[in-house]
């Protein structure tokens, strides 16, 4: 692994921290933010608003975007596709059925939301995996279809949900939370979901290798000695999970995993083994620029999700042109 | 050949009497409809003309602004199908209870055009969110009203309307006096007022959503003499906000409507806001009326909010005590009902 | 080591590709297999590697039954080398080469100093350490068909199975990478089985020729056998159905039509 672009890019997810930390609506200075941390600073509602508000929302992205990139980049390596993004098996769709649901039929409580989201996308992938079954031949084509199918199935659900949804209310909150927003982030939030993510995310940097060699298709892997059903399923669980994590938590948040490993792909040609952190800070810092702008650029909080969209689209402009100039 | 003429001629008579009777009858009828009995034609809210003939005894009303309405403009009696959940309505239970067994026809959603038909109404009434299936209606000859009551003029356009449509004329007129009466008085009250309370106002979905410019909530806290935090949001309608902006605005005093889905004590105990003037000083506050119907939105009984705010805002400009006794005399006149003080947000 | 076949075969839908095969390959030995193109040399391989999923019959490794082996276990005695393809992960070559000690690895282990040391070495025993921090998918076919080797060899298996590995390769390479093959054949002592389409080739370098048609093995010549030659020329021309002659110049044999 390249220690040096370990620490630049490190170095660069400090940097946006640090503005995460100055920017906002109520603007902090650095000499603010350093007599805050000191513990000499006078406002004490510019204490709170450090502590309670900017920080925990900070820390809950950094994690956010690591996680879902890291999945993005398991989901291409496994997939051996670098267009695959963590929803092919569905799991942000199944979230989505389920926060709906809990919004229209059971009253829309945030810890019934999120255990909903969470369930319903882990379901959602569960059964995508079990329909895979029925294409004997490959694994993969299946996964995908099957990814499909429920993908399907899921937005059905979830329109029929929207009819039956209170325009006055629901729908706001429905297409809200379709599109994603950390402005709720709170110390809880963030305390709930970062152990589950830690863990997750070492679990998968001690199964990296074994990754690696799942990118070499079923048949090369088997002939090294990989139990692919097995890890496959182990890695794709897991995976998931990272994704239902975030998403039940800040709604649907799109790009981010699809993208990342494609960003960390412009500047450190390696696999995965050799990316792996790289790949999760590169998520971080993405969804820390995305969440500035999304609570920055206006007085209303932006859904996260638009600000990611239109990220997302500039840079596969950046890598189409820049595809194309190789080619030539 | 004198045979066949006089044949003809009988023929042709009888024939002449037979067209006369046919249409001496045609236009017995006609005149017996036409006698006593009036046709309206009106405006609706989307600027189609409306022929209602008759006297209006049989009212669909698919909306709830209209439905409540009509217990003001008594024609609660002659409601004979009502919009979903009804049974959700305080106001209904309190002083309408009939609503509740009412077939229910409609909701934001659609409108089951059939199942109207079926109670032989002489008027629907729609909104504005429905006016596609207002050819269905035309097709079965159904005078449908259609109603568009979202904002401070409209909802004045939509009271007179509705009291031309039922016939109830004067107490439409004597409604809309009494608005204009009410939002005239505060006005003078809080014209020079100098010091504002800033104010901010929740949404139903989500605590860190308010109201933007356009809206009526805007209005109502500006006539009642206070500052809207969220005044400068032009765009759209219930918008998102981040917490920190909350903290930057610091309001004195926050309001959460009646039908916030979340507890004002989450708000009280989240972390995240203890440093808010208006929570540290415990002023958040439920918009009335929980028990009735929303105050914070035009609804019939609505103007009674803009009462309730000034007295919140500017107890010394309007007491509380004077808020209790227009509010309990406005809904004795217009709905015939004695509220108790819990209801009317105290 | 030894890897038998018994009694297999192999339908899809409706066509029989393998017809009740038995054979046997020995460790010492390099096979070449023969045939035409879509007769089923490919699923050959599949089946002896075990990646065939409607196979009847039975195939053994050192005289267990692979269905009662793990993948593992399998691949400590038999390795893989696929066909070269144009669209390739990018791996470091030297990262590459260290996946061959997986089969050595537990779940959550990496490979360790002393693995990538002995990756580096067999990289410059087979004169390709140049390579080492290289890209996979920027080298060329032959090269990497060399790094495949050096993979092998870290698998620690006493048989590997080759599909087409000169069918990518220059004229010029094919005899260079046959020559390497063979080198470490006996040096590491693996057993080889490899498919090709050119018989000057097998008869160049192998020990043993088989020839498929029609789902059947029609031929098993030895080189070591009498008329060796003679029998490779009759079997061959049973194999293209058409005349096959032969020509030798400088103790060189070239087969031709």
């Amino acid at each position: 692994m390249n220690k040096k672009k370990f620490w630049i890019v490190l170095f660069i997810l400090i940097i946006c921290v640090i503005f995460s930390a100055c920017l906002g609506r109520y603007t902090l200075s650095l000499k603010d933010i350093f007599s805050i941390l000191v513990g000499n600073h006078t406002s004490e509602v510019e204490v709170n608003l450090f502590y309670n508000i900017r920080l925990s929302r900070t820390f809950l992205v950094v994690i956010s975007g690591g996680a879902l990139a890291l999945s993005g980049s398991i989901f291409q390596t496994i997939f051996r596709n670098p267009l695959v993004s963590p929803d092919v098996l569905g799991v942000s769709s199944g979230c989505s059925v389920g926060a709906v649901l809990s919004i229209v039929l059971l009253g829309g409580g945030v810890i019934i939301t999120q255990s909903m989201t969470f369930l319903f996308g882990v379901m959602v992938v569960l059964f995508s995996i079990f329909l895979s079954r029925f294409v004997k031949n490959d694994r993969i084509l299946g996964l995908v279809l099957a990814g499909i199918v429920m993908g399907s199935i899921a937005s059905s659900i979830i329109m029929m949900l929207k009819l039956v949804a209170d325009p006055n209310s629901h729908l706001q909150a429905i297409e809200f939370w379709l599109m994603g927003g950390f402005n709720n982030a709170t110390w809880s939030q963030f305390n709930i979901i970062f152990l589950p993510i830690m863990l997750i995310t070492v679990i998968l940097y001690l199964l990296r290798y074994k990754i690696n060699i799942m990118s070499l298709g079923d048949e090369e892997a088997k002939s090294l000695g990989l139990n692919v059903k097995v890890v496959r399923i182990i890695v794709i669980l897991l995976a998931t999970l990272l994704v239902a994590l975030v998403v039940s938590f800040a709604g649907v948040v799109s790009w981010v995993g699809l993208l990342s490993p494609h960003i960390v792909k412009m500047y450190s040609k390696d696999d995965i083994v050799n990316n792996f952190s790289l790949s999760f800070l590169t998520g971080s810092i993405l969804l820390i620029v995305s969440d500035v702008l999304a609570r920055t650029l206006f007085t209303i909080e932006l859904p996260i999700s638009i600000v990611t969209s239109f990220i997302g689209a500039i840079f596969l402009i950046i890598l189409l042109i820049k595809n194309k100039r190789e080619a030539l | 050949m004198i045979h066949l003429r006089k044949r003809v001629i009988s023929a042709m008579m009888a024939l002449v009497m037979v067209l006369t009777i046919l249409t001496g009858c045609a236009n017995n009828q006609k005149s017996e409809t036409n006698s006593g009995e009036e046709s309206i034609v009106v405006t609706d809210q989307i600027g189609r003309e409306v022929k209602i003939e008759g006297e209006v005894k049989n009212i669909v009303s698919s909306y709830y602004l209209s439905s409540s309405l009509l217990i003001a403009l008594g024609k609660k009696d002659n409601v004979v199908g009502i919009e979903l959940k009804a049974d959700t309505r305080g106001i209904y239970k309190k002083v309408a209870p009939e609503f509740l067994d009412l077939p229910g026809v409609g909701s934001g959603k659609g409108i089951n055009v059939e199942q109207v038909a079926k109670l032989d109404p002489d008027v629907v009434i729609i909104p504005k969110k429905l006016k596609d299936s207002v050819e269905q209606f035309e097709q079965l000859n159904i005078p449908v009203v259609v109603i568009d009551p979202e904002t401070l003029d409209n909802f004045i356009d939509f009271v007179e309307l509705m009291g031309k449509v039922v016939g109830a004329e004067e107490r439409s007129k004597a409604l809309i006096e009494e608005y204009e009466r009410i939002f005239e008085e505060v006005r003078e009250l809080t014209k020079d007022v100098k010091d504002r309370p800033t104010v901010y106002l929740s949404s139903g979905s989500d605590f860190l959503r308010t109201c933007t410019s356009k809206m009526y909530q805007n209005e109502l806290i500006d006539i009642a003499g206070g500052k809207n935090v969220s005044s400068d949001l032009q765009d759209g309608y219930w918008q998102a906000i981040s917490a920190e902006q909350l903290v930057s605005w610091n309001p004195e005093k926050i309001f959460t409507v009646s039908y916030a889905e979340y507890a004002n004590e989450d708000i009280v105990n989240d972390v995240r806001f203890k440093d808010i003037e208006a929570i540290k000083n415990g002023e958040i506050k439920t918009f009335p009326s929980k028990l009735l119907e929303p105050w914070d939105y035009p609804t019939p009984s609505s103007i009674l909010g803009v009462l309730w705010l000034t007295s919140q805002l500017h107890p010394e400009l309007y007491s509380e005590e004077d808020y209790v006794k227009e509010a309990k005399n406005f809904y004795k006149t217009y709905f015939n009902m004695d509220v108790t003080e819990e209801e009317l947000g105290l | 080591m030894s890897i038998r076949l018994e009694n297999v075969s192999v339908k899809f839908s409706d066509r029989t590709i393998l017809n009740n095969l038995s054979i046997e390959l020995l460790e010492n030995e390099i096979t070449f297999l023969l045939g035409v193109n879509g007769v089923g040399k490919t699923t050959l391989i599949r089946t002896i590697m075990g990646f065939e999923k409607k196979v009847c019959g039975k195939i053994y490794y050192n005289d267990i039954d692979i269905d009662k082996m793990t993948y593992k276990e399998r691949s400590k005695m038999v390795a893989y080398i696929p066909q070269i393809i144009e669209r390739r992960s990018s791996f470091r070559a030297l990262d590459f080469v260290c996946m061959g000690k997986n089969n050595d690895l537990s779940i959550f282990s990496k490979p360790s100093k002393k693995d990538i040391e002995l990756a580096k070495n067999i990289l410059e025993k087979l004169n390709i350490g140049y390579l080492e921090n290289s890209y996979i998918d920027k080298i060329s076919g032959g090269e990497l068909q060399i790094v495949y080797l050096a993979r092998t060899y870290m698998q620690n298996a006493s048989y590997m199975v080759l599909d087409e590995p000169t069918a990518s390769l220059d004229f010029s390479r094919q005899n260079d990478f046959l020559d390497i093959l063979e080198n470490f054949s006996k040096n590491y002592g693996y057993g080889c089985f490899l498919s090709t389409h050119n018989p000057n080739l097998a008869y160049e370098y192998a020990d043993r020729i088989l020839m498929i048609k029609n789902g059947n093995i029609f031929s098993d010549l030895k080189r070591t056998q009498t008329n060796y030659k003679d029998e490779l020329k009759k079997s061959l021309t049973n194999l293209y159905e058409k005349e096959v002659k032969v020509i030798t110049d400088d103790n060189k044999s070239l087969f031709y039509i």
